[in-house]
């Protein structure tokens, strides 16, 4: 358990210090993986159905706000519906419209969520999301979720029906309209997701907030159980065919995403370092500000005494003897604080100490190093 | 000559603007009742907008069988009947509008009203600054 909380603990140092990398790059794996399966799974427009394309687009994205990828993941669905038909880009365009005017503008920051949902419906992990989302977003999301889940049944539809529309000429686009309209409202899986997941969000969400002991376990738990009951209702009254057994695997992965969440929970509070400036009458200031770790405080205190050869005296911040003379060891601690090899001394005040008991400004840096 | 404690309220009060403090910013700069008022309109908008493609949708779905049944077809009670599925969306909607706009609207005065205090609390501090040079 030791050894999980060092690598914690570097990760997220890690994190804070190349933060101004780490989030562009991850922008960067989101958007190229969006926007290649997007292209992937419809291709009907071979021009931009090219990886270099989808780098110089995941390029920008890395840069520019998150919720660009979901401006070129639609774009570029937009492409490809139109090369396959007018009116199937004209009910693309309908459709992303309303879906942005009644429900994204609401949560606009969550736009990241719409894009990442229909890729893990098509990689069959979607029943993650509403545990993930409900320990760590607010309930905004669940409108995020839903017009993600909508987002892919229409894809879906369109690829499904793709060859029929393909075949067809453009004085049947009444017809092409009709057969797609005809599958989307016949879609009752649809309705069945998006219900599921809005109460398993709402279950995890206000459950991981209550004051009690153990309310992410309990948050967690409930959520897959509710997730599980929920798409098991919904396949009983309306058929839908939904797969249990990759139900219930997903639900372990949900289980497993969720305490990996839970336990960088204490340390990751999504405030990143800030980079300000500002300027007064005197100054202008150019501050980064650094979120402090709050890491549980080790319990651990290893005590390895051995035989002294040479003698020698440690004094802490106060004077006192910290070690009694004819014992020599590498690590030494008492309730007073905290002794390594190097020779510098952490006292209970969490300042650093040399051996002379003196207080040493620049010691707490090397230390860490 | 620098001091910490300004320094500490100024980076804090400067990355609130920079985050959050933008959007209640813009929120704040209006009353309470325009704020609501405008989101209302935009939710009308939004659905009268949605309504229409809803409707056009409609129409061209059934295109054939109303230009065969043109001129048997009761048109007043066709558009009766969307203007009472019309107004129930937008009583709905419109109302969860409100409630959005309303909560929203709480959060930020109540954001604002701690980042006003921060701004006195600074004031404050120049003016002690002054005072002992």
């Amino acid at each position: 358990m030791k050894n999980l909380y060092e690598i914690r603990e570097k990760v997220i140092q890690l994190y804070y210090k190349y933060d101004a990398f780490i989030v562009p790059a991850l922008k960067l794996i989101a958007a190229f993986i969006v926007l290649h399966t997007v292209n992937s799974r419809m291709g009907y427009f071979t021009k931009i159905d090219n990886i270099v394309i989808e780098l110089v687009a995941s390029l920008l994205c890395s840069f520019l706000p998150s919720g660009m990828i979901l401006v070129f993941a639609g774009l570029f669905s937009l492409l490809h519906m139109y090369h396959l038909s007018l009116i199937v880009a004209a009910l693309g365009v309908l459709l992303y419209l309303v879906l942005y005017l009644l429900f994204l503008r609401f949560s606009p920051k969550s736009s990241l969520v719409v894009a990442i949902t229909p890729i893990l419906m098509l990689w069959k992990l979607p029943y993650v999301l509403p545990i993930v989302l409900g320990l760590t977003a607010t309930p905004g999301c669940t409108v995020a979720m839903a017009c993600g889940v909508v987002a892919y049944y229409f894809l879906k539809v369109v690829n499904a029906n793709s060859a029929t529309i393909a075949n067809m000429p453009i004085a049947e686009a009444a017809d092409q309209l009709k057969i797609l309209i005809d599958d989307i409202l016949a879609n009752k899986g649809m309705i069945i997701v998006i219900i599921a997941f809005v109460v398993t969000f709402l279950v995890v969400y206000f459950l991981r907030r209550l004051p009690i002991k153990r309310n992410w376990e309990i948050a967690i738990g409930a959520g897959v159980v509710v997730d599980i009951i929920a798409l098991l209702i919904g396949d009983v009254i309306m058929d839908t065919g939904i797969s249990f057994i990759n139900i219930i695997l997903v639900s372990v992965l949900a289980v497993a995403a969720g305490f990996v969440l839970k336990f960088f929970k204490y340390c990751v509070d999504f405030n990143r370092t800030e980079n300000v400036q500002f300027e007064d009458d005197d100054y202008y200031y150019y501050v980064k500000a650094v979120p402090k770790i709050s890491l549980g405080e080790s319990a651990q205190r290893v005590r390895q005494i051995n035989r002294r050869k040479g003698g020698k005296s440690f004094m802490n911040g106060s004077g006192e003897d910290l070690y009694a003379e004819g014992y020599d060891d590498l690590e030494y601690a008492d309730e007073n604080g905290y002794f390594s090899e190097d020779g510098y001394y952490e006292g209970s005040d969490g300042e650093y100490y040399e051996e002379n008991g003196e207080y040493t400004e620049n010691s707490s840096e090397d230390y860490r190093e | 000559m620098l001091d910490r404690d300004k320094v500490i309220m100024m980076t804090r009060m400067s990355s609130y603007e920079k985050g959050k403090g933008k959007e209640h910013l813009r929120i704040g700069s209006f009353f309470r009742s325009d704020y609501i008022w405008a989101s209302i309109l935009k939710a009308a908008f939004a659905i009268t907008v949605a309504f229409v493609f809803g409707l056009a949708l409609y129409i061209y779905y059934n295109f054939d069988e109303f230009m065969s049944n043109i001129y048997e077809i009761d048109i007043i009670s066709i558009l009766k009947s969307f203007g009472k599925y019309y107004v129930i969306a937008l009583i709905v909607y419109v109302g969860i509008s409100y409630l959005v706009a309303f909560i929203k609207y709480s959060i930020a005065a109540s954001n604002l009203r701690k980042y006003k205090s921060n701004l006195k609390k600074l004031r404050k501090l120049y003016k002690t600054n002054e005072k002992s040079v």
